[in-house]
């Protein structure tokens, strides 16, 4: 055992810790003792009775307090200057609570943007060679778009290869497709997402193998490569190698074998998978020119360039061009995207894995940027406000010695301090307003201070230049000023940080002004869209996805067993819901010589679509399974009719080629999201495949007893999941990109008034403060109160107006560029800006009268009594 | 009844600082205390209390003379003031009136 110290070094200890004026006999006592038990028990033992004796000495009562430690320094100086500022503080509770909780309130919108920012943004950066890993996509020429974007993400698998044998700037090379299906052994079975990849993948995308081995994981053509999660999902703890696995694809069954397992893809990968299969295996595989349909990502070589490969690709093309339809009709420009670039991109059809919204992205940092500058204005305007009532400060101090570094010193340490306090107060409503925010934007954003490098020291240098900003003027100005004249009660005139105020004022209700009339405006146009009459019935309407593509025959089955329900009033089936046609392809009219190729968007329907749907018909007759020549009966929208030069009732009867005879014209509604127009469309009754979803009209009695019908009837005829939802859901799901974008401007807007009012309620309670004898002896002259108020309003009243002025064109050109994004938009009006005005310069009077009035009101002989 | 509010172990600090007359300080009222009524008593504690009581007004304190055995740190003595006489007092008769009347049979059931 380590000797106990000598009885000296505890003592040393004692008097660290004791009060000075009782340490002499306390240790004296403790000698005594210490010696007594010396001669009877020995060193050891006294030296441990001492150290008890001195642990249990530690108390309140004798510890010394920190305050009295009386040295030769500054410290007292400096415990007045804290004691300063703190009596400041809390003498006037309103700015310190206004001040610290207006900078705490924008740091913290700030930091939760940033998060999610910088979320987005660190997307796939992971991959190792994510610098030099591109994809590969087209451009359609002729200008012919889907979607509103003439961009596609795929090529012709052939294609692919070319490129990697003619190009040896590509060092790897994989092409993939992305495909759900039931996955199941025999205990489970999942609905599951799966990348379908050639053997190369893992050449180009890295990732961790646990088990198995990326190079021949996926050669044979019935592996499987699962991530950690859903091998643990599948098989518990039992070793997954080795073992089989069904996968359904439609009616499609085929085992596959389990040959690798990777660690789960981080949360920030755009591919959204949970396990790799081989790409000649998927349902869809064709190698062949004539179909577009692989993704293909590649890794250059050092020093080579995108450009360079996407110029060669028209010679590439020329080189290995065969009679082949694709080629022929599409005339494509084949380019290259850096990789780092994928996730925030979204202008190419048919991407794959979850992208993200890069319209989002930008005005949320352009959001966070005006909040954190609202409340750093905000700070300082207030922070400066106060400092003028200290005058008198600066020159009692001055007048006993003060230095004029000293106070600078003083209030640059005071301001710093203050707006550190609010930076732990902005972590303290982080945390309450962090999951709120991550459940509006739907990304796992957390507070992990320690993982972004930047984070920490980027605000604490922020708020370090803010507090220096804010308390700059105080340093500079009002220390320098004479302390004779001070204390005479002369104080010079303080203008010239009252205009810098002013400017500032009126830029910041510039700011809020803009962000309301822009979240109005988002509003308004998600209101419209919710509003505008889009053709087709939503309510009551339940859609079911049959992840099998039941035949036709089974569907009337199904239908059959549902037709004496009563609370089931009409059924159909359908390739796709009309809420989101997205399919389209080309057809030929030939008439005469002429050749008249259109792209038209197509879906396959049963009989009864369009009575489920409501959708009106035009001209001609519906569709109908008795008819005999049903299998090749189409319908067309008007639209389509237009495109192809016919009155609706000319339409009637004419033949398309490969696709059927036109037998009705249904009038228009929109199948596609109302970002994009109305485009031409064609319904063909189904022969056999490509139906994807059934939807049920119901009554409104018992939803639950018909949901449990229809979910008993499906579950006989398919192993994949119930999957159901109701339309007007479906619908409402198509905006919520606006929705967010909507509820999260709203959100930022509230905040950034919330700001502002505060900033003006402060300055005004403190330009009434310097006022208080002027008002008395304007009362005292016989003003009335009204025209008190009314003078002491116009001031700030005359800022909010000038910032709505500066917010017009701003506004202006934001909501614009918001809406030409829109196929069908509202029209900006003069109430969008009228209102914000209005219902701003209300709040600013409110605020403004409120003390205005409490001022007008007082009686003169108090305020003039003073002093 | 408020004005003079005691506790037990203070009571008893005080009581022997009027015993040791003229005699107290740590040490020995320590040492008193710990023979009269067999239990530990920790310098702290006993300071603490004496500090405290002071603060009250029962006792003063005057320095002593300093000696080698306590490597030259004097010796500080505390007396009753009259105050605290006062306190003791009064504490030994307001428990007197509650001995006088708790009836003798509960005493005998003991």
């Amino acid at each position: 055992m380590k000797a106990l110290p000598s009885p000296k070094k505890l003592l040393k200890f004692l008097k660290w810790f004791c009060k000075p004026e009782y340490h002499p006999d306390i240790e004296g006592d403790l000698l005594e003792l210490y010696e007594r038990k010396r001669e009877k028990h020995g060193e050891e033992k006294a030296r441990w009775a001492l150290l008890k004796e001195i642990i249990l000495l530690m108390r309140p009562g004798i510890i010394r307090s920190l305050k009295n430690s009386q040295t030769l320094n500054h410290n007292g100086m400096y415990q007045n200057y804290l004691k300063v500022a703190c009596r400041n503080l809390f003498r006037q509770k309103r700015y310190t609570v206004i001040n610290i909780g207006g900078l705490a309130i924008g740091i913290a919108c700030f930091v939760a943007i940033f998060l999610y920012v910088t979320h987005e943004l660190s997307y796939d950066r992971h991959f190792d060679n994510i610098d030099r890993i591109y994809r590969v996509y087209t451009h359609e020429k002729s200008g012919e778009e889907y979607l509103g974007s003439a961009y596609y993400a795929t090529i012709p698998l052939p294609l692919a290869e070319a490129m990697m044998t003619e190009f040896p700037e590509i060092t790897h090379l994989t092409s993939m497709e992305e495909h759900d299906v039931l996955l199941g052994n025999e205990r489970h079975h999942y609905l599951e997402n799966g990348l379908w990849v050639d053997t190369r993948f893992f050449d180009v995308f890295s990732f961790r193998f646990l088990q198995g081995n990326p190079s021949t994981a996926l050669s044979h053509p019935e592996s499987i490569v699962l991530t950690r999660s859903l091998a643990s999902k599948l098989f518990g703890n039992d070793d997954p190698i080795g073992k089989n696995l069904t996968r359904q694809i439609r009616q499609d069954i085929k085992v596959f074998t389990v040959s690798g397992i990777i660690e789960d893809p981080p949360a920030n990968t755009t591919f959204r998978f949970s396990f790799l299969a081989p790409l000649q295996s998927h349902i869809y595989y064709r190698n062949s020119w004539d179909t577009s349909n692989a993704h293909t990502f590649l890794v250059l070589s050092k020093g080579a360039t995108a450009e360079a490969i996407a110029s060669k690709m028209p010679d590439l093309l020329k080189k290995y061009q065969k009679e082949s339809l694709w080629t022929n009709y599409h005339q494509e420009a084949y380019l290259l995207q850096p990789f780092r670039e994928y996730h925030l991109e979204n202008q190419v059809n048919n991407d794959i894995g979850l992208k993200g919204n890069p319209r989002l992205v930008s005005t949320f940092s352009v959001i966070a940027v005006l909040v954190l500058l609202l409340a750093c204005i905000n700070y300082m305007n207030l922070a400066i406000a106060r400092s003028m009532n200290r005058a008198r400060e600066v020159g009692l101090r001055k007048a006993i010695g003060a230095v004029r570094r000293q106070l600078i010193w003083q209030f640059l340490g005071e301001s710093i301090l203050l707006s550190f306090v609010a930076l732990l107060v902005a972590f303290l409503l982080l945390a309450i307003f962090l999951p709120v925010f991550a459940g509006l934007i739907e990304r796992p954003i957390e507070v992990d201070l320690f993982e972004n490098r930047l984070l920490l020291p980027g605000l604490g240098l922020l708020v370090l230049t803010v507090g220096l900003l804010s308390g700059s003027y105080p340093a500079f100005f009002i220390s320098g000023l004479r302390p004779v004249q001070v204390l005479k009660g002369k104080l010079t005139n303080i203008s010239m940080g009252r205009r810098f105020q002013r400017i500032l004022i009126t830029g910041q209700y510039a700011v809020s002004i803009v962000m309301i009339i822009c979240s109005l405006v988002i509003y308004a146009q998600f209101h419209f869209m919710q509003q505008r009459e889009i053709g087709y019935d939503r309510e009551h309407i339940i859609t079911m996805r049959l992840h099998d593509f039941p035949s036709l025959e089974k569907y009337r089955v199904m239908k059959s067993t549902w037709s004496n329900n009563p609370n089931i009033i009409q059924v159909t089936a359908s390739g796709h819901l009309p809420t989101n046609i997205t399919s389209n392809s080309v057809i030929n009219y030939e008439e005469g010589n002429t050749d008249n190729p259109l792209v038209i968007y197509r879906t396959n329907i049963t009989d009864d679509f369009l009575a489920v749907y409501g959708i009106e018909l035009v001209a001609g007759k519906d569709v109908s399974p008795a008819s005999a020549d049903a299998k090749n009966t189409l319908l067309l929208n008007e639209k389509a009719c237009q495109a192809l030069g016919w009155q609706p009732d000319e339409a009637i009867g004419k033949h398309i080629k490969h696709r059927g005879t036109v037998i009705g014209v249904v009038k228009d509604f929109h199948m596609l999201p109302l970002k994009h127009g109305i485009e031409p469309l064609m319904l063909r009754m189904s022969d056999q495949a490509w139906l994807e979803y059934i939807s049920v009209k119901i009554s409104p009695e018992d939803i639950p007893g018909t949901l449990s019908l229809l979910e008993s009837t499906i579950k006989q005829y398919s192993n994949f999941p119930f999957e159901y939802s109701f339309l007007d859901d479906e619908f409402d799901r198509r905006y919520k990109a606006d929705l967010t974008m909507g509820k999260t401007v709203g959100f930022f807007t509230i905040l950034s008034i919330l700001i502002a009012s505060i900033g003006l309620f402060g300055l005004v309670v403190l330009a009434l403060d310097q006022r208080t004898r002027e008002i008395g002896i304007r009362k005292v002259m016989g003003a009335s109160t009204l025209s008190l108020v009314s003078t002491l309003s116009q001031d700030f009243l005359r800022l909010v107006i000038f910032g709505f002025l500066a917010a017009i064109p701003i506004a202006w050109y934001l909501t614009d560029w918001w809406l030409n994004d829109y196929a069908y938009s509202i029209d900006i009006s003069w109430w969008m800006f009228a209102l914000p005005a209005f219902a701003v310069f209300t709040l600013a009077f409110l605020t403004i009268s409120s003390q205005s009035i409490k001022a007008a009101m007082s009686n003169p002989v108090e305020c003039l009594r003073q002093e | 009844m408020k004005k003079y509010r005691i506790g037990e172990f203070e009571e008893i600090v005080l009581l022997t600082v009027g015993i040791l007359h003229g005699n107290a300080y740590g040490v020995t009222i320590k040492d008193e205390i710990e023979n009269r009524l067999s239990r530990e008593v920790s310098v702290g504690a006993l300071q603490i209390t004496l500090r405290r009581l002071e603060k009250k007004g029962f006792l003063s304190s005057t320095h002593g003379e300093s000696s080698q055995s306590r490597g030259g740190r004097p010796k500080l003595y505390f007396t009753i003031t009259a105050y605290g006489k006062k306190a003791i007092e009064y504490t030994r008769q307001t428990r007197n009136e509650l001995w006088d009347s708790l009836p003798q049979l509960i005493l005998k059931l003991e």
